[in-house]
C-alpha cells in the first residue's frame, strides 16, 4: 500500500443565476446603445450603472425583458458621450458584469465630421468668433536721383471678424476691411525727372472664405473691392495652409489687386514654444502700385497670449526693391476670440 | 454567482504496508541509460519500478518560507541492480533526465509496525483569503509545472487585489523560468482550440487611448486562466496580459495605451486549462483580430513637438586672393550670411524651413587686375528663401532630396534662384549631399559634401566644390571643412575653414563659422 494524499476540490456556484452579457464593441455618439443580458426569467431584478467615463456618478437604468431570454437596457443618447461610457450591470444586489470599482469602459466613436469639430473646438477653446486686427509699415527705403528723394513706403491697416462655421469643408467666414497709402515712385511725372506720387486706396471691403477640404489642409479664398486714386478695382487672394494658423504650419499664397500690385509669400510658423507663436515669412512683393519694381520683404512674427482670448503681436523685418536701397518693415497685431 | 471552493484533506498520513520507497539520485547518464546511486545493498533489485522526480524549491504562499516538493520527470523499471549502484535503460526520457534528480525505487519490505500518529499541535485558525491560497497552495502537490502555472493563473485571475498576489507572482515567475527550462518557451504553447469565448471586437479605436476588452466564457469549468496577446500591427512579437476572472464567466482586459497607435493594434486569447494544457480561445497568431487606429492628422504631425524647431545663423568668407603674389589689385572675395528656420516633420516632408541670407563680394576674375575707374565689379543679393525636404528608406539607406526657392534682390532689382540637393544617408549623422544652387547676379555653386559623427558631441563636414560667384565670374574650386560641436543642450556650434581657388596662381583661404539652436 502507498503513501496517499488525497485532495478533493469541490467547486460549486452560490444561488445567484448567470447572466451572460456580451459587451458591445464599441458606440457611436449621440445614439441610443442598447446593453443586452441573457438570463432566465426567474433572475432578480437586471439593471445597467452607467455614467460618462471622466464623471462619478452612475445612473441606473433598469432591464426590460425583450423576450424568454433576452434582457435590454436602453442608454439614452445624451449619456452616450465621447471619450466613453462606463458600466456595470447588477441582478438584485449583486454585480453580475464588471463592477462599480472597475466598470466595463466602451469607447464611443464620433463620426468623421463630428470628430473632426471636435479637435476645432478643442483647438479654439470653443471660440468661434475672431476679431483681428493688424497694422503694418513697409519701406523700401529712399533713393535720391538727381537730387530728387524718392520715398518708398506704404502703410497698411487690416481689420476683419471671423466666424467658425466648422460646416466642411467650409471651415469659417471671414469679412475684413482694407486700408492701404503710400508714396512710391510713379510713372506719371511732369517731366523726365521721377517723382513720386500717392499709391494705395483708402477704403477696401472683402470677404474670405476658410475652406477646410481635409482636417489641417486650409484654403483660404479671398475677393476685394476698393476704390483706388484711380477708381474702383477688385483684388483677390488666396493662402494654402498645412497645419493650425496659430500654431506650427507652412503657408503659401498670393495676393493681386487692380492698380495696387501682388505679392506672394512663403511663410513657416511653429508654435512650439509655449503661448509664444512665430512665424518667418518671405514675400515677393510690388505694393504700393503695380507700375514699381518688384521687391521682397522678409519679416519675423512673434504673438504673446496676453489674456484668454487675447493675443497680441509684433512683425520686424526688411524690405528692398534694390540691394542698396532698403528699409524696415514691422507692424502690431492684435487677435481676440471669444 | 459566488464560487464556494472546499478544500478537503482526507488523508495526509501514509498507509503503512510491506513495501518501501528508498530514495537516491541521478548519478550519471550515458546515451539511453542513467545510473542511480541505489543497489542491491538497499534491497534495489531489477525489475522494481523506477520512478524521477526534478527537486523543486518553493516559497509557502503564506509564511514565505520555503518548501520543497518537486516534479514528476518519468518512470522505468531497473534492469541492473549492483551493490551499490543501478542501472536502467530509460530510452529517450533520458534527454529529459539530470544528473541530480530524485531516484525512487520501490522495494519490498516486511512489514513494519505504525507508529502512533502524531498530528501536533493544531493549526491556527485562518481567514478565508488565506484558507482559499493555502487550498491552491496544496491542491498542487507533485501536481506537474503546467497544472500548477493554471492554479496559480487562475488564482491570480479571479484575485488581482490579493494580498498574496506578490508573493504568488514571483513564485509564478520561477515557475515559468523551469518550464522554459524543461521545454523551450513558443509563442503560444498550444495552437489547438481549447475554449471559446463571446466578444464583439472594436473596429477601430483612438490613437493613445486604452482599448478594454471583455470576453464571455462559453465553458468557464474548462478554463483556468486567460492571456490577452497583444502587438501593434507590424509588429514581430506579442505582449502579453492575464485577464482578469470575473463572475467566474468572463475574462477582461485592457490593451494599454501605449500600443495603440497607427495602422492598429492586434490581438488573441489563450487560455490555460485547470490540467495545464493551454490552447486559444479566440483568434490566432497568424490571424489575429485587428483594430484599426487612425494616423495621426496633418494638424497631429504639426502639432508642437520638442526638438523638432530650429534656427541657425551662419557666416562664411571666401577669399580667392590669399596667396596671389601677383602684381596689382586681384580683388576677389565674398561674404555670406544667412538665417534659417527649420521646422522638422518626421514624415515623407522631413523638413520645411525658411530663411533670409546675405550675399556680398567683388571680383570673381582669375587674372583681373583692378585699378581706380577699373573697379572690381562687385555684386550683393538680399534675398529670402523657402525649403523643403522629403525622404525616405532606400533599402536600408536614408536618402532624400531638398531644395530651395529663393528670391531676392541685387543691384539689378529683383531675382530669383534655386537650390537642389540630394543626400544619401542621416543628415545627423553619417551622409553625402550633392548640392546645386544657383542665384541670379551671384552666380552658381555646385557642391559635394561628406558629413559624420565620429563622436556624440562632434560633427565633421569636408566638402569640395565649383562656383563663379559672387559675380558669375571664373569659375574656381572651393574645399571646405567644418566642425560642429555639439557641446551645449539644444546648442551646437559650427567653425568652417574653407581653400579657395580660381586657378594656381589665385588662391587663397576663407572660414567661418554659426551657432545653431534647436528646441
Amino acid at each position: 500500500m502507498k503513501p496517499i494524499i488525497l485532495v478533493l476540490c469541490l467547486a460549486g456556484t452560490a444561488a445567484a443565476e448567470s447572466v451572460r452579457h456580451v459587451a458591445p464593441a464599441d458606440a457611436v455618439a449621440g445614439a441610443e446603445l442598447d446593453l443586452v443580458a441573457e438570463a432566465s426569467a426567474s433572475a432578480p431584478q437586471l439593471a445597467a450603472h452607467v455614467r460618462i467615463a471622466g464623471t462619478a456618478q452612475f445612473s441606473t437604468i433598469e432591464l426590460v425583458r425583450r423576450d424568454d431570454a433576452h434582457w435590454v437596457a436602453v442608454v439614452p443618447a445624451t449619456t452616450v458621450l465621447p471619450p466613453g461610457v462606463e458600466y456595470y450591470l447588477t441582478s438584485g444586489d449583486e454585480a453580475v458584469f464588471a463592477t462599480p470599482e472597475w466598470p466595463h469602459t466602451l469607447a464611443v466613436r464620433l463620426d468623421s465630421d463630428a470628430e473632426r469639430k471636435s479637435h476645432d473646438i478643442a483647438r479654439s477653446r470653443a471660440r468661434r468668433s475672431r476679431i483681428h486686427a493688424q497694422g503694418d509699415w513697409v519701406d523700401f527705403g529712399t533713393r535720391t536721383v538727381n537730387g530728387t528723394k524718392l520715398t518708398d513706403n506704404y502703410y497698411r491697416v487690416d481689420a476683419d471678424f471671423a466666424y467658425r462655421l466648422w460646416a466642411y469643408p467650409l471651415e469659417e467666414i471671414r469679412v475684413g476691411y482694407t486700408r492701404l497709402l503710400g508714396t512710391t515712385q510713379s510713372m506719371d511725372c511732369a517731366g523726365a525727372a521721377p517723382c513720386t506720387g500717392d499709391a494705395g486706396f483708402k477704403v477696401g471691403g472683402w470677404f474670405e472664405l476658410g475652406l477646410a477640404p481635409l482636417e489641417g489642409v486650409h484654403l483660404d479664398t479671398r475677393v476685394m473691392v476698393m476704390a483706388t486714386s484711380i477708381g474702383f478695382g477688385v483684388g483677390a487672394r488666396g493662402e494654402i495652409r498645412l497645419g493650425d494658423r496659430d500654431g506650427s504650419h507652412i503657408a503659401i499664397g498670393t495676393e493681386v489687386m487692380k492698380d495696387i500690385g501682388a505679392d506672394g509669400f512663403f511663410r513657416l510658423g511653429w508654435g512650439t514654444v509655449p503661448r509664444f507663436p512665430m512665424s518667418a515669412t518671405v514675400e515677393i512683393t510690388n505694393l504700393p502700385a503695380s507700375t514699381r519694381d518688384t521687391g521682397i520683404r522678409l519679416y519675423y512674427d512673434i504673438a504673446n497670449e496676453v489674456a484668454p482670448g487675447v493675443r497680441i503681436g509684433l512683425r520686424i523685418g526688411y524690405a528692398a526693391r534694390f540691394e542698396q536701397v532698403a528699409g524696415i518693415t514691422g507692424g502690431l497685431g492684435a487677435t481676440v476670440d471669444f | 454567482m459566488r464560487a464556494l471552493v472546499l478544500v478537503i484533506v482526507l488523508a495526509a498520513a501514509p498507509a503503512y504496508a510491506d513495501d518501501e520507497i528508498v530514495r537516491g539520485a541521478v548519478v550519471r547518464i550515458e546515451a539511453k541509460e542513467l545510473y542511480i546511486s541505489l543497489g542491491a545493498g538497499r534491497g534495489v533489485t531489477p525489475g522494481a519500478a523506477l520512478r524521477i522526480k526534478r527537486p523543486l524549491a518553493l516559497k509557502h504562499p503564506v509564511t514565505r518560507e520555503i518548501v520543497h516538493d518537486w516534479l514528476p520527470v518519468g518512470s522505468a523499471k531497473i534492469t541492473q541492480a549492483g551493490a551499490e549502484m543501478s542501472r536502467a535503460v530509460v530510452g529517450d526520457l533520458a534527454l529529459e533526465i539530470k544528473v541530480g534528480d530524485i531516484a525512487e525505487v520501490l522495494v519490498d519490505r516486511p512489514d513494519a509496525a505504525r507508529p502512533a500518529p502524531d498530528r501536533g499541535p493544531a493549526a491556527p485558525p485562518v481567514d478565508p483569503a488565506t484558507a482559499e491560497v493555502l487550498g491552491v497552495f496544496a491542491a498542487q502537490t507533485n501536481q506537474s509545472i503546467d497544472v500548477r502555472i493554471a492554479a496559480w493563473e487562475r488564482y491570480l485571475s479571479q484575485h488581482p487585489g490579493s494580498k498574496f498576489g506578490a508573493g504568488v507572482r514571483r513564485d509564478l515567475d520561477e515557475l515559468r523560468g523551469l518550464r522554459d527550462q524543461l521545454q523551450p518557451p513558443s509563442a503560444v504553447e498550444g495552437t489547438s482550440r481549447v475554449a471559446i469565448v463571446a466578444h464583439e471586437a472594436p473596429q477601430t479605436a483612438r490613437p493613445g487611448a486604452a482599448i478594454a476588452l471583455a470576453f464571455v466564457l462559453d465553458h468557464p469549468d474548462r478554463v483556468a486562466s486567460a492571456y490577452l496577446h497583444f502587438r501593434p500591427i507590424g509588429a514581430p512579437t506579442y505582449r502579453a496580459v492575464l485577464l482578469a476572472r470575473e463572475h467566474e464567466l468572463y475574462l477582461r482586459g485592457t490593451i494599454p495605451g501605449d500600443v495603440v497607435a497607427a495602422p492598429g493594434v492586434e490581438y488573441f486569447v489563450e487560455v490555460s486549462a485547470p490540467d495545464g494544457r493551454s490552447g486559444l480561445a479566440l483568434a490566432a497568431p497568424q490571424t489575429p483580430i485587428a483594430v484599426e487606429v487612425a494616423a495621426p492628422t496633418l494638424l497631429d504631425r504639426f502639432a508642437a513637438q520638442p526638438q523638432r524647431s530650429s534656427v541657425r545663423m551662419m557666416f562664411d568668407s571666401l577669399d580667392f586672393r590669399t596667396f596671389d603674389t601677383r602684381s596689382g589689385d586681384r580683388t576677389d572675395h565674398m561674404y555670406q550670411a544667412t538665417i534659417d528656420f527649420t521646422y522638422w516633420l518626421g514624415t515623407t516632408v522631413e523638413s520645411v524651413g525658411v530663411g533670409a541670407g546675405v550675399y556680398a563680394g567683388a571680383g570673381g576674375l582669375r587674372d583681373g587686375v583692378f585699378t581706380p575707374g577699373n573697379e572690381a565689379p562687385d555684386a550683393a543679393f538680399h534675398y529670402g528663401y523657402a525649403d523643403i525636404e522629403l525622404g525616405g528608406h532606400l533599402e536600408r539607406t536614408h536618402a532624400s532630396v531638398g531644395g530651395q526657392l529663393i528670391a531676392g534682390v541685387g543691384h539689378e532689382g529683383f531675382g530669383m534662384g534655386a537650390e537642389g540637393r540630394i543626400r544619401l544617408g542621416d543628415r545627423t549623422g553619417t551622409n553625402l549631399m550633392f548640392r546645386g544652387r544657383t542665384v541670379d547676379q551671384v552666380g552658381f555653386l555646385s557642391e559635394i559634401r561628406f558629413g559624420t559623427r565620429p563622436a556624440q558631441a562632434l560633427g565633421v563636414g569636408i566638402s569640395v566644390g565649383a562656383t563663379d560667384q559672387p559675380a558669375q565670374g571664373d569659375t574656381g574650386v572651393v574645399f571646405g571643412t567644418e566642425l560642429e560641436l555639439f557641446a551645449i543642450r539644444n546648442v551646437s556650434i559650427v567653425a568652417r575653414g574653407s581653400y579657395a581657388a580660381r586657378s594656381v596662381a589665385h588662391a587663397g583661404l576663407g572660414g567661418g563659422g554659426g551657432v545653431a539652436f534647436t528646441w
